[in-house]
C-alpha cells in the first residue's frame, strides 16, 4: 500500500502570524517527508522475512513506522485545524465546560502544556477518551506517543519546525498565533463524529 | 559547568566559541541559541533544584519524584551538552592529524568512515530533536559515535568530545529544513584541535575495575570468547566443566565439547586426563569452585586455565550447549 499525500488544506499565504514560507517548508519537508518515509519503510517490510528477521531490525523498521506514520496523521489534523479564526461550536463548548470546567480552563491549560513543550519536540493534542467518554489534553514528547484508545481532534504541532523559521525562541507567540488562527469547524466535525 | 561556591546552583559557562568567527551560521542565531537554550536550561535546572533540595523525600508521591527527576536529567544533559556543543565549534573543520586522526583511523576504519558516518547521522535526524555525539568509552578504550533522539539518552559512562545539536533550534532560523546544509556548516567549523585535547583527556579515564580474585594469586584465566574460537578451530583442548552436582541438576545443559566433572572428586577424575593437551576448567559464575578446582590439577601437573565467568558467561556469549544426560 502506498501512502498519498493529501493537499494543504489551509491556505498558507493566509495563516494570520505566520509565513507562507513557514507553512510550505512545514508542509512540504516535515508533513511530505514523512510520507515518503513511510513508503520507503512499508516497502521494507514488504519484503521482510519475519520469521529470521533479526529483532534489532524487526524492532527499528517498526519503530520507524509508527514515528513516520504517526507524523503523518498528526501533521495532517494540524493542518486541518488551521486558518480560520474560529470559536468552538457549541458541543464543544458543552464539553469543555462538562470536562475541564469551562472553555477558559481547557484553553489555558493547551497553552500552557504548548509553551512548556518549547525548545524541544512534541505534540499537544486535545483527545477524545473513548473509555472515559470525555475529552483531555493529553502531552506528546515526540510522534509516537498518544492516548491509548484517544481520537486526537485537534493538533498543535511543537517540534521547533513549525515555528522557529518566524518565531525564533519565542514559542509562546506561536502557541498563541495557532490559538487565534484556530479553524474550529473541524474540530467541531470531528467531535461530532465520535 | 560548576557549582557556585557555598550554594547548590549550577553556574554559568561563558560561551566557548567567538560567534563572529562561526562560519556559515548567523550571530543572532548563536545568540539565541546560547541564550534562551543553554541558557534556559541552566535556568530550569537551577529552579528544579531548588524545588529537589526542599522535598521532603519520605512523603512525596512517586510521580512527582519521577517527574521532576525526569526533568532535572533532562535540564541538565541539556545544560552539559549545550556547553559540548559551543566548545566543538569556532574551528577551521578539515580533517584532523596526527593521534586524533590515528585513533580516529583505529575506530572507524578511516577518517572519512567516521565523518561519513557522522555525516549521515546528523542528517538523519533531521525535522526532530536529537544529538550526534563523538564518544570516548573507558570500557574498551575506544571511541563511538552516538545517537540521541533526546537531551537524556547516553551512553553509559561514555565521554563525549564532539556534540552535533540536531535540535531545530540549532538551525531552523538560518537553514530551515535544509539539514545538510547545516551539518555541513557544523564540520566546517569543528575545532579539532579542542577535539584532540578532550580525546586526550578523555583517554585518561580508566575502565571499570575487573573482578580480582588475589586468593588464587596468578592462576591462569581464559576469556569465554577465546575458548569459543578454540574450539570454532577446532584446536586440541580438554574442556571440563565443574560446576557443583546441584547446579547441574538445576540446569542440566553443558558446554558443546564439554565433559562434567566432580569438583569435590579431582583426585578421582584427573587420572583420566591427558597431560599433553592444555585444560580449560569453570565452574558456574568463574569464582572459587572452578579456581580451586584448576589449582588442583595444576598442582597434579596439568596445563591448565580456568575459563573466566565459567558456565553462565558462555551462555551470555550465546556459546552452543547440549542437554546434560
Amino acid at each position: 500500500m502506498t501512502y498519498a499525500m493529501k493537499p494543504l488544506s489551509c491556505d498558507p499565504a493566509r495563516i494570520k502570524g505566520m509565513s507562507e514560507r513557514l507553512i510550505i517548508s512545514h508542509y512540504e519537508n516535515n508533513y511530505g517527508g514523512a510520507v515518503k518515509r513511510l513508503n520507503v519503510i512499508e516497502e521494507q517490510l514488504a519484503e521482510l522475512d519475519y520469521a529470521t528477521a533479526p529483532v534489532f531490525v524487526i524492532n527499528g523498521l517498526k519503530r520507524e513506522q509508527l514515528i513516520a506514520m504517526n507524523s503523518m496523521i498528526l501533521h495532517e489534523l494540524f493542518f486541518d485545524g488551521l486558518g480560520d479564526p474560529s470559536e468552538p461550536g457549541a458541543g464543544l463548548q458543552e464539553a469543555f465546560a462538562r470536562d475541564f470546567g469551562s472553555y477558559e480552563r481547557w484553553r489555558s491549560e493547551f497553552i500552557a502544556m504548548g509553551k512548556a513543550l518549547g525548545g524541544g519536540s512534541g505534540w499537544v493534542l486535545l483527545s477524545w477518551s473513548a473509555r472515559d467518554r470525555k475529552l483531555m489534553n493529553q502531552w506528546a514528547s515526540d510522534h509516537a506517543h498518544t492516548l491509548a484508545g484517544g481520537t486526537p481532534i485537534l493538533a498543535l504541532d511543537m517540534y521547533e519546525h513549525s515555528y522557529h523559521m518566524d518565531f525564533g525562541a519565542k514559542a509562546a507567540g506561536y502557541v498563541d498565533t495557532f490559538m487565534a488562527a484556530v479553524r474550529w469547524s473541524n474540530a467541531d466535525q470531528l467531535f461530532k463524529e465520535l | 559547568m560548576i557549582f557556585m561556591e557555598g550554594t547548590m546552583r549550577y553556574q554559568l559557562t561563558p560561551i566557548h566559541c567567538r560567534p563572529w568567527l562561526v562560519a556559515y551560521l548567523s550571530v543572532p542565531l548563536i545568540e539565541s541559541h546560547y541564550e534562551n537554550y543553554y541558557g534556559g536550561a541552566l535556568r530550569r535546572l537551577n529552579a528544579i533544584t531548588e524545588q529537589l533540595e526542599n522535598l521532603d523525600w519520605a512523603n512525596t508521591p512517586a510521580y512527582v519524584i519521577n517527574g521532576l527527576k525526569r526533568e532535572e536529567l533532562i535540564a541538565l544533559n541539556s545544560t552539559l551538552l549545550h556547553e559540548l556543543y559551543f566548545a566543538s565549534l569556532g574551528g577551521q573543520g578539515g580533517k584532523p592529524t596526527g593521534p586524533m586522526a590515528d585513533a580516529l583511523a583505529r575506530d572507524f576504519g578511516s577518517v572519512e568512515r567516521w565523518q561519513d558516518e557522522f555525516i549521515a547521522m546528523g542528517n538523519a535526524l533531521g525535522g526532530g530533536s536529537g544529538w550526534v555525539l563523538l564518544v570516548y568509552i573507558p570500557r574498551d578504550r575506544r571511541l563511538v559515535n552516538q545517537y540521541a533522539s533526546e537531551h537524556s539518552q547516553a551512553v553509559t559512562g561514555g565521554i563525549p568530545i564532539v556534540a552535533l545539536d540536531m535540535y531545530e533550534h540549532a538551525y531552523h532560523m538560518d537553514f530551515g529544513a535544509n539539514v545538510k546544509a547545516y551539518v555541513g556548516m557544523f564540520m566546517r567549523n569543528l575545532d579539532w584541535e579542542a577535539v584532540h585535547a578532550r580525546y586526550e583527556d578523555a583517554a585518561k579515564v580508566e575502565p571499570l575495575r575487573p573482578l580480582v580474585q588475589p586468593e588464587f594469586g596468578d592462576l591462569p584465566g581464559v576469556g569465554v570468547e577465546e575458548v569459543k574460537a578454540m574450539l570454532d578451530a577446532g584446536k586440541p583442548v580438554q574442556l571440563i566443566d565443574a560446576r557443583p552436582w546441584p547446579a547441574v541438576s538445576r540446569e542440566p545443559e553443558i558446554v558443546q565439547g564439554a565433559t562434567w566433572r566432580d569438583p569435590e572428586r579431582v583426585q578421582k577424575w584427573a587420572g583420566e586426563l591427558s597431560k599433553t593437551e592444555p585444560v580449560i576448567v569453570w565452574c558456574s559464575y568463574g569464582f572459587h569452585v572452578g579456581c580451586k578446582t584448576a589449582i588442583a590439577l595444576q598442582d597434579l601437573g596439568f596445563d591448565v586455565k580456568f575459563m573466566m565467568g565459567g558456565h553462565s558467561a558462555w551462555k551470555a556469549i550465546g556459546g552452543p550447549t547440549k542437554p546434560y544426560a
